[in-house]
């Protein structure tokens, strides 16, 4: 009888760690999207973090022309900057949306769509934890390009998934 | 009571694993259809949904029906892991503006009873709805407009209605 209730058990706790599981791609694209969530130091500001953020969140662009990645904002922190490498990009994000230390980024329910053989895109969902409060949440498309072997980020665009006109 | 044991458990080892693996199957196939199981996160849709709270999402409720004013609806993002809990306030074609708190849908007060703390400082100017879009915002106005998740979305977005 207890085989039996064990086996029972065993399965309907495998069904649910399935349902409830992550479904990764594993491709190279994903990989540098997973690095992209690791945690960063970003210098310490604690003058109103989460209007800060709101500010950010409302305007900021990310554009860029090949390689040169530079982002726009209202953030009297972060004006302009122009951007070459993947780590000033890192930490240009982080300095966007957040002034906390301990603040990590997860990208979830992330669709990639190959457009070309060198061109892709990635529309997903960023998670940012780290604040006192509420986790904060924004729809993003990525465009990668593929150049000399290697995925490279050319563009992130935020998406306004539910929006007003000011 | 040995026959209602014999029913669940069963006699047989095999029998067991075959009734628990439809069992799982069947819990599978409804949850991830047409009943997805969420947890509520934040606070923007208290007092109704607490911070925590699990809730079911029909995905069949607008198979048959259009979403209608007062529903608690779900909003996919990127995709259905995470999404926002909303209550639709203004229908597709309506013109919607707030003022000091009160929602006016087509230069009307809409009552909404559902609202425990009203912060007067919101307002918004007139918003027009398009005819694939619905306007949500979340039951919570006593937080500040500017941290408050709202406004207009494509119809293609809802994933579903919140049961309870």
């Amino acid at each position: 009888m207890k085989t039996k209730i064990i086996i029972t058990l065993v399965i309907i706790i495998v069904c649910c760690t399935l349902l409830f599981s992550s479904h990764d791609d594993k491709d190279l694209i994903q990989q540098q999207l997973d690095s992209l969530s690791q945690s960063f130091d970003t210098p310490s500001n604690n003058k109103n973090l989460l209007q800060q953020f709101a500010d950010t969140k409302k305007y900021s662009v990310f554009f860029s022309d090949k390689l040169n990645i530079y982002i726009k904002t209202k953030n009297p922190f972060l004006k302009q900057l122009n951007i070459s490498d993947k780590k000033t990009l890192r930490k240009t994000i982080m300095m966007a949306r957040s002034g906390s230390p301990d603040f990590t980024i997860d990208f979830i329910d992330t669709n990639i769509k190959l457009t070309s053989n060198n061109q892709a895109t990635l529309h997903c969902t960023a998670v940012a934890k780290g604040f006192k409060s509420n986790n904060i949440i924004q729809e993003i498309m990525i465009t990668y390009k593929k150049i000399e072997g290697t995925w490279l980020i050319t563009q992130i665009k935020d998406i306004e998934t539910m929006k007003v006109n000011e | 009571m040995v026959t209602v044991r014999r029913i669940i458990v069963g006699n047989n080892i095999k029998h067991t694993f075959i009734r628990a693996s439809l069992f799982a199957l069947v819990f599978y196939v409804i949850c991830s259809t047409f009943l997805l199981p969420c947890t509520a996160t934040g606070s923007s849709m208290e007092p109704t949904y607490a911070d925590g709270s699990w809730h079911l999402i029909n995905t069949f409720s607008y198979r048959t029906a259009h979403p209608a004013r007062g529903d608690i609806i779900s909003i996919r993002l990127a995709g259905n892991r995470i999404m926002y809990l909303k209550r639709i306030i203004a229908l597709p074609g309506k013109r919607l503006r707030i003022v000091n708190g009160t929602v006016y849908i087509n230069d009307k007060a809409f009552d909404e009873p559902y609202i425990t703390f009203r912060d007067l400082s919101w307002n918004l100017k007139e918003q027009f709805i398009d005819d694939n879009e619905y306007f949500a915002i979340g039951d919570n106005r006593g937080m500040p407009m500017p941290h408050h998740t709202f406004g207009k979305f494509d119809k293609n977005r809802i994933v579903g209605k919140v049961l309870f």
